[in-house]
């Protein structure tokens, strides 16, 4: 502002001046600070990365251990199910012994031969 | 330096301030200290006017720096340099006055002048400079920031408005008030 007044030419000069010089080590100090909160900055974000990267993580686990479960009950092993040789031969005996049951080769089918025939099975089985 | 070739002289820094930033933005550690180097002295000039007290000043001037360093990655050259840092400026001198829950200003060591290299100073001086220093005191926060970017900092209205985040007739009429306040509180100093 331009002005011959004197006391405005004062006023004018008194604001303009600074009359502060800094520290001698300002500039350091301020350097250091910079880095030091640059460094707690990283810290903090890498710290709220881990408060969302761990549930998360502990999620996919949980996640994946229930499916792993899932497919455990869904889908049986196929040993379990197989049949032994022993189980086979048993399964196959006791088919041909019934199929004799229900053949009826004679009209004189007596109590005699249908006691035959269950120890027949009895025995076999 | 006439206040056209201030002005220029203030630009150009700009200039050169705003490409610091982005060369801070991008990883040139050197950056920051440059920038540091050139603005310390108005920003503490800023702060010791509006505060009165010198470790109060460099406290808030580095802490100023600190968050434009933070705020280098998203800074975007819509307004000048200036504008920008004392707008950082002011946010921290708000946070300070709040912190402190106190008017600014309430202290005044007269010694501190002495050390400051006025020690050549006339008491007629100094009593002026303290007087002065009382009438900033006495000054509405907002009043003391408008006058002192303009006189001190030597920014544009429109700069001071949008530091202030206001208008460029708040901002005239802020300043109009502040040197009547002044002028009041001075005029016994009047040659």
């Amino acid at each position: 502002m331009k002005t011959k007044d004197p006391l405005d030419t004062q006023i004018n000069s008194l604001l303009a001046s600074r009359p502060l010089r800094p520290s001698d080590d300002f500039i350091a100090r301020v350097l250091e600070a910079a880095e030091a909160d640059a460094v707690l900055r990283r810290k903090r974000s890498l710290g709220r990365r881990l408060a969302f990267a761990l549930p998360l993580a502990a999620a996919f686990a949980l996640t994946f251990s229930l499916l792993q479960l899932d497919i455990g009950q869904g889908a049986p092993d196929d040993s379990s199910t197989a049949l032994t040789q022993a189980e086979a031969q048993e399964l196959f005996l006791l088919q041909e012994g019934l199929a004799n049951l229900a053949t009826v080769d004679t009209t004189d089918f007596g109590s005699k031969e249908m006691l035959r025939t269950l120890d027949a099975l009895y025995l076999e089985i | 330096m006439d206040s056209t070739s201030t002005t220029e002289h203030f630009r150009l820094v700009e200039d050169i301030d705003s490409a610091a930033l982005r060369a801070l933005a991008e990883g040139d550690p050197t950056a920051f200290a440059q920038i540091v180097d050139r603005w310390q002295i108005r920003l503490i000039n800023f702060f010791y006017r509006s505060t009165g007290n010198r470790a109060d000043a460099e406290d808030l001037a580095q802490e100023t720096f600190i968050e434009l360093n933070r705020a280098a990655t998203r800074y975007q050259a819509r307004g000048t340099f200036s504008a920008f840092i004392f707008t950082l400026a002011r946010r921290r001198l708000i946070d300070s006055y709040r912190k402190k829950a106190c008017r600014p200003l309430e202290y005044v060591d007269p010694g501190e002048f002495l050390m400051q290299g006025q020690a050549e100073a006339t008491d007629h001086s100094r009593e002026i400079e303290e007087a002065f220093h009382r009438a900033l005191a006495r000054l509405p926060e907002n009043h003391r920031a408008a006058i002192l970017l303009l006189q001190q900092q030597g920014l544009s209205y429109d700069e001071i408005a949008q530091s202030l985040d206001t208008s460029v007739s708040s901002v005239k009429t802020w300043i109009h008030r502040a040197r009547k306040h002044l002028r009041e509180a001075l005029k016994e100093f009047a040659a």
